[in-house]
C-alpha cells in the first residue's frame, strides 16, 4: 500500500512521462531469479526434507538448551540454500513446539530463529532478496559473494550462539525430554527436483540462458508434481519487488550518498536506512550510488538484525508465532547490540 | 465354485494399525501448535476466522473458531460474524491454551482413495479437527495446499 502510494506521488511530481520511464530500474533478472527460487524454496519447503532433519535431531537429542542450538546451527546452514523466509516457514512452528514442551520463553525462541534465518541467509547470494539484488546488480561471482560476506558470517553466527548459550543457560537448564516424535512423510522427488532447479538458478549466473531453461523447467516440473507450489505462490510479492525498484532505485538516483563516506560509515548508514525502511528496499536506494558492494551488503544484512521493520523475515516471524512486538524487541535489540558493536570495532578488517 | 478371491486393496488391509495411527496422533499431540489465523472477510462484513493446526513445520488441519465466543467450533460448522476488532495474538494465545485440552479419540476413519487414517482430536466433547496418518500408521500426513496457503497469506 505504502509502494503504491509513494508511486502514486512520484509520478504526480515526474508526470506520465514517469510510467515509462520508471520501468528501467526494474532489475528484471533479479526478479526471474527471485520467482524460480520462491517456486524451488517453496518446493523444498513443502517436500518435508528439513522436517524430517528437525524430528531426527529432536528425538535423538531430546529438548534441552543443547537441542536449540543445534537446530539453529541446522537452521543457519538452510538459509544459506533456500530463502530465509521458507526457512521459517519450517522453523519457526517447529520452535514454537520446542517451546510448548520445555517452557522456554516463546519470543526468546522465535527471536534465535528469526536471527538465525538472517545470519546464515546473509552468506550465500540466495539465502535473502538483498543478497540475490547485489549479487546480480554488481554481476558477482557465488565464491567471491561468499569470499566477502565469510568474516560477517562467522562473527554473526558465533555472536547468535553465544547469545543463545548464554541466555538460555541463565533462564535455567530444562529437564531433557526424549519424545518418540512421528515422522512426516517426506516426498523425495519433489525435494531433489527443487534441488536440480536451484543447481540450475545457481549455473544460470554463469550461463545466461540456463535461467530462461530454469524457469521452464520449474514450471513444467510442478505442473506434474505438485501444481499447489506454483498455485499457491505469492505473485504479489513480484509486485512489491517491482514497485520497490521503482519507488527506490528512482529516489537512489536523486538522494546520492556522498562519496566521502568511508566504508565503514557506508556500513552503519545501510543499518540506520534498513532499520526506518527495511533492507530490501534500502539495497535498492543504495544501488546506484554505491560503488563497492560489500558495506552495503553488510550493512543490510545488520540492518536486518534488531527491529522488526529491518527485514521481512522478522514480520514473518512475528505473524507465525504470534508473539508481541515489545518481546521481539526485548531479545533482538540486545543481539542486534552485540553484533553492531563488534562489526564496527572489526570494521577495517572486513575490507583488507 | 470356490469363494472369489479377495480385492487386493482388501487382502492387504491392516485392522491393527488404526492402533498405531492413534497412538502416532497422541505421539504428535503435544507438538501441536497454532499458526497465523486465516481471516476470511465476505462482502456483508462478516468475518470467518480459521486457525492452522501446525506440526513441525507443516499444516495438518484448521480449526474453526468462534470470534465471539473465543473458542474453537466444531467441524463442519465454520462460524462468520460480523466483530469490529480481531487480535492475532490473543487467537493464537487462547488456540495455545485449547490445544492444551485437547484429546485424541481413540478411533480413525479410512479414507480409501487416499489411503489413509483420520484420527480425530476433540476439546470440550466436540471434534475441532483431523489428522490423516498413513495407512500403516505411522507417518502424520500433512496438508500441503494449507501450508502453502499459510506462507502466501503471511508474506
Amino acid at each position: 500500500m505504502l509502494l503504491t502510494i509513494l508511486y502514486l506521488v512520484l509520478l504526480m511530481f515526474n508526470g506520465v512521462s514517469f510510467l515509462t520511464d520508471s520501468t528501467r530500474y526494474i532489475n528484471y533478472r533479479a526478479l526471474l531469479t527471485l520467482l524460480i527460487l520462491l517456486y524451488a524454496s517453496r518446493g523444498l519447503e513443502i517436500s518435508g526434507f528439513l522436517n524430517a532433519i528437525a524430528i531426527r535431531i529432536i528425538s535423538r537429542w531430546g529438548i534441552a538448551y543443547r537441542t536449540i542450538i543445534i537446530v539453529l546451527v541446522t537452521e543457519l546452514f538452510a538459509s544459506m540454500i533456500i530463502m530465509n523466509d521458507a526457512v521459517l516457514f519450517i522453523y519457526i512452528p517447529l520452535i514454537l513446539s520446542i517451546s510448548r514442551i520445555s517452557k522456554y520463553d516463546k519470543a526468546l525462541l522465535v527471536v534465535l530463529a528469526v536471527s538465525a534465518a538472517n545470519i546464515g541467509s546473509s552468506l550465500t547470494p540466495f539465502g535473502n532478496p538483498q543478497n540475490l539484488i547485489i549479487w546480480i546488480h554488481y554481476r558477482l561471482g557465488i565464491d567471491a559473494f561468499i569470499k566477502g560476506m565469510l568474516l560477517y558470517f562467522l562473527i554473526s553466527a558465533g555472536i547468535l550462539i553465544a547469545y543463545t548459550v548464554f541466555i538460555l543457560k541463565r533462564s535455567g537448564c530444562r529437564k531433557i525430554i526424549k519424545p518418540a516424535l512421528p515422522r512426516i512423510r517426506i516426498n523425495i522427488f519433489l525435494a531433489s527436483f527443487s534441488f536440480l532447479v536451484f543447481i540450475l538458478v545457481v549455473l544460470g549466473n554463469y550461463i545466461r540462458m540456463l535461467l530462461l531453461v530454469a524457469l521452464i523447467f520449474s514450471v513444467l516440473g510442478y505442473i506434474l508434481i505438485d501444481k499447489n507450489i506454483l498455485l499457491r505462490t505469492d505473485y504479489v510479492l513480484l509486485l512489491i519487488f517491482m514497485l520497490m525498484f521503482i519507488d527506490f532505485g528512482y529516489l537512489g538516483s536523486q538522494l546520492r550518498i556522498p562519496a566521502y563516506l568511508s566504508k565503514c560509515q557506508l556500513v552503519a548508514v545501510s543499518v540506520v536506512v534498513s532499520f526506518i525502511i527495511s533492507n530490501v528496499p534500502a539495497t535498492i536506494f543504495f544501488l546506484k550510488s554505491v560503488s563497492n558492494w560489500l558495506p552495503l551488503a553488510i550493512g543490510v544484512n545488520l540492518g536486518g538484525l534488531g527491529v522488526l521493520t529491518g527485514s521481512l523475515a522478522n514480520i514473518i516471524g512475528v505473524r507465525l508465532s504470534g508473539i508481541g512486538i515489545r518481546d521481539f524487541h526485548r531479545y533482538s535489540i540486545p543481539l542486534f547490540i552485540s553484533v553492531f558493536v563488534i562489526v564496527i570495532a572489526l570494521c577495517p578488517l572486513f575490507f583488507n | 465354485m470356490g469363494n472369489p478371491l479377495p480385492n487386493p486393496d482388501q487382502a492387504i488391509f491392516n485392522y491393527e494399525a488404526v492402533k498405531q495411527a492413534i497412538d502416532t496422533v497422541k505421539k504428535a499431540l503435544p507438538f501441536l501448535v497454532p499458526g497465523p489465523p486465516l481471516i476470511h472477510r465476505d462482502p456483508g462484513g462478516k468475518v470467518h476466522v480459521d486457525i492452522p493446526l501446525m506440526y513441525n513445520g507443516f499444516a495438518i488441519d484448521r480449526i474453526h473458531y468462534d470470534p465471539v465466543a473465543g473458542h474453537p467450533s466444531p467441524k463442519g460448522r465454520p462460524v462468520s460474524v460480523v466483530i469490529s476488532k480481531l487480535v492475532n495474538r490473543s487467537i493464537i494465545d487462547r488456540m495455545a491454551q485449547v490445544l492444551n485440552e485437547t484429546s485424541v479419540i481413540e478411533a480413525g476413519e479410512y479414507r480409501d482413495p487416499e489411503k489413509v487414517w483420520i484420527i480425530p482430536l476433540a476439546w470440550n466433547n466436540l471434534i475441532i479437527a483431523h489428522v490423516k496418518v498413513s495407512s500403516d500408521g505411522k507417518h502424520i500426513i500433512p496438508d500441503e495446499a494449507l501450508t502453502l496457503e499459510i506462507s502466501r497469506r503471511t508474506l
